[in-house]
């Protein structure tokens, strides 16, 4: 017996690819257009590991990309970690940093190197560390777009764990797949996660919910996510 | 009595768990450890923890992967004079010199609980890795009686699902290890997923049962079941006198894949033991969505470190350590234990299990019904599987 494809089946029910219908939208998003619900992007990547999975696309919203001046770093994940423990204007002595993040004390000590050298850190005389307050995270507006042809519950699951570290996160699928998603409104309008279609032969883009826009969940996951676009060459 | 099944990066979290009371004492993993800093640690655990089961699993079943992935096991000579080891490498006189290479190297540790025996793997209880397992078990027995004072002797015992799904010839398995004149036996089942499965296959975790209740219960037998994890609960309840499980996935479940070559994994999400959902949500979503359905207090397991999650999983996530989802996996898995163990009759364990899977259930339908949204891997379909195989345990165990 032949066993049919998950793509056969697909194509069969829509006539165009998850994959075209990415193309087309990262099409729209570049565009340089202001989307209605959503506004306009400054930079668009697609398909980036941001540690809390990976969405279609992200993207930075427009007059927020400051942040992406920096220089990368290599300590993507304790960098990330250490950061998330610190502030502004309370310092943290390293000590603190390993108690709470429980990395071992090298690995403290090289990630606060790093970010200490890129000036995402300034450590005090005390040799504890600040937030550097010129380049400031919660400046970045990051969206996270997930696009779906079916399985609902996993393009909720995953759109559940993107706002560990963007503020706005939409779910985009055909037109005729909305209703679908009706059995997880509860889940949806609890983690304000927006609902859009998408029609990618039309090009008709139409948000049905928006999403409601919030500091992302996690600090960690947020500059995780960050790190990881420092070395992306998005558009 | 729970245990903890160690492996890489052991840390404090075996020390700090006895302390804690949260284990009841460790099976230590040669492949992760340096020789030295393995009899370190069995004669500290010793000297602060008189009370601590301490065992030491020798890992020989490693010899018969072609090309292992077999960590600090070449320090062991044990291992190291005999590895690899082919089907054709187990006539009586090489199986003597294997068991007094590995008896002797560890009754010369003091302050183990226990000595356990080399063993091999096998996926048919009759076929020739079986017979090899049980001329091992024999040839254990005889040399450990001529050791004198040593610590006493449990028979290790590594089967697979498989075989524990076609269970053909597990009688005949079971009657030849109920012959043998020994304190107990160290239970390992080769899983056939490596990557995490709350649940066996039904049918295979209705026979393990049965495997447990026969040494256990008629045959008055020790059984220590390594690498069980949440279905411990359920092997108690079958007449297991300890189970083990680990801080890692690969130290929850028993699969040769580790002990197999590998690329480097990606670092695992942080996950929430809960007693109440007998299942380890992930931190975030799922346990985020449950807060945000207010309905946290009702998955909590009750652990002293709860308090970091309580203001708000998401928020708390990045203080939820490594070791803290340790100690806290512990107390969890521990406390269903806890619940099994404080009944005597083996139909009362059997009926405290089945409450507890019947409560989890209910649970997921009352989160569920509020629209929280759970990965498959948490679920709640482990919870039918499992009551599926009390059932048909109860029906052949006649409990």
């Amino acid at each position: 017996m032949k066993v049919k494809s998950t793509e056969s089946i697909t194509a069969r029910r829509f006539p165009f690819t998850e994959e075209e219908m990415a193309d087309a939208f990262e099409r729209l998003l570049k565009a340089g257009r202001t989307l209605r619900g959503v506004g306009r992007f400054s930079r668009v990547f697609r398909e980036v590991d941001c540690h809390r999975g990976r969405p279609d696309f992200v993207a930075l919203a427009h007059g927020t990309t400051r942040f992406l001046a920096g220089r990368s770093v290599t300590v993507k994940f304790a960098g990330s970690l250490v950061m998330s423990f610190l502030h502004e204007r309370a310092p943290r002595s390293l000590a603190y940093l390993c108690e709470h993040s429980g990395l071992s004390m090298r690995t403290v000590e090289s990630a606060m190197d790093e970010l200490v050298e890129r000036k995402y850190v300034l450590r005090a005389e005390s040799g504890s560390c600040l937030l550097n307050p010129s380049r400031p995270l919660r400046q970045v507006r990051v969206w996270a777009f997930e696009l779906k042809l079916d399985k609902p519950r996993r393009a909720v699951f995953q759109a559940q764990q993107y706002r560990s570290f963007a503020q706005g996160v939409l779910i985009v699928v055909p037109p005729e797949q909305l209703a679908l998603y009706d059995k997880f409104k509860l889940a949806i309008r609890r983690w304000g996660i927006g609902l859009a279609s998408f029609n990618p032969l039309t090009e008709e883009f139409i948000v049905t919910r928006p999403p409601r826009i919030g500091r992302p969940h996690s600090r960690h996951h947020q500059a995780y996510a960050l790190f990881q676009l420092l070395g992306n060459d998005g558009t | 009595m729970l245990l903890a099944q160690a492996g890489f990066g052991r840390g404090d979290k075996v020390h700090t768990a006895l302390s804690e009371d949260l284990i009841g004492g460790v099976i230590l993993s040669p492949k992760d450890e340096r020789r030295d800093r393995l009899e370190e640690c069995v004669s500290e655990l010793r000297a602060d923890y008189g009370d601590a089961s301490i065992m030491v699993d020798p890992q020989f079943y490693v010899t018969t992967v072609s090309v292992p992935r077999d960590g600090r096991l070449p320090e062991y000579d044990y291992y190291a004079d005999h590895a690899p080891l082919s089907r054709t490498q187990f006539s009586p006189k090489q199986i003597g010199r294997y068991v007094s290479a590995c008896l002797g190297y560890q009754n010369a540790v003091p302050g183990l609980s226990y000595i356990l025996s080399p063993s091999v793997l096998f996926d048919d209880f009759r076929d020739s890795w079986s017979q090899i397992a049980l001329n091992m078990a024999e040839a254990s027995i005889d040399y450990h009686a001529g050791l004198g004072n040593a610590p006493p002797l449990l028979i290790t015992v590594v089967t697979s699902e498989l075989a524990l799904r076609n269970a053909t010839g597990m009688g005949e398995f079971l009657d030849a290890l109920s012959g043998l004149e020994v304190d107990g036996f160290y239970l390992l089942v080769n899983r056939s997923s490596s990557s995490y499965q709350a649940a066996l296959d039904t049918r295979a975790m209705e026979n393990l049962m049965y495997f447990v209740h026969v040494l256990a219960h008629l045959n008055e037998y020790q059984v220590v079941v390594g690498y069980s994890d949440w279905i411990g609960f359920l092997l108690h309840a079958a007449g297991a006198s300890a189970t083990a499980t680990g801080w890692h996935q690969s130290l929850r479940q028993f699969s040769m894949a580790r002990f197999e070559p590998a690329d480097g994994g990606r670092r695992p999400r942080k996950r929430y033991s809960s007693t109440p959902l007998l299942s380890n949500p992930l931190i975030v979503p799922e346990l985020e969505d449950i807060y945000g359905a207010d309905r946290l207090s009702d998955v909590l397991s009750g652990s002293p470190h709860d308090s970091i999650l309580r203001g708000g999983p998401a928020v708390g996530e990045a203080r939820w350590t490594d070791e803290i989802g340790c100690l806290a996996h512990w107390a969890a898995v521990g406390r269903a234990i806890d619940r099994i163990e404080a009944q005597r009759r083996p139909a009362a364990k059997l009926n405290t299990a089945v409450q507890l899977i019947d409560a989890a259930r209910s649970l997921y339908d009352r989160l569920l019904s509020r629209g929280v949204n759970f990965d498959p891997q948490t679920g709640p379909d482990h919870l039918a599987s499992w009551r599926d195989s009390v059932s048909a345990f109860r029906h052949t165990a006649g409990i």
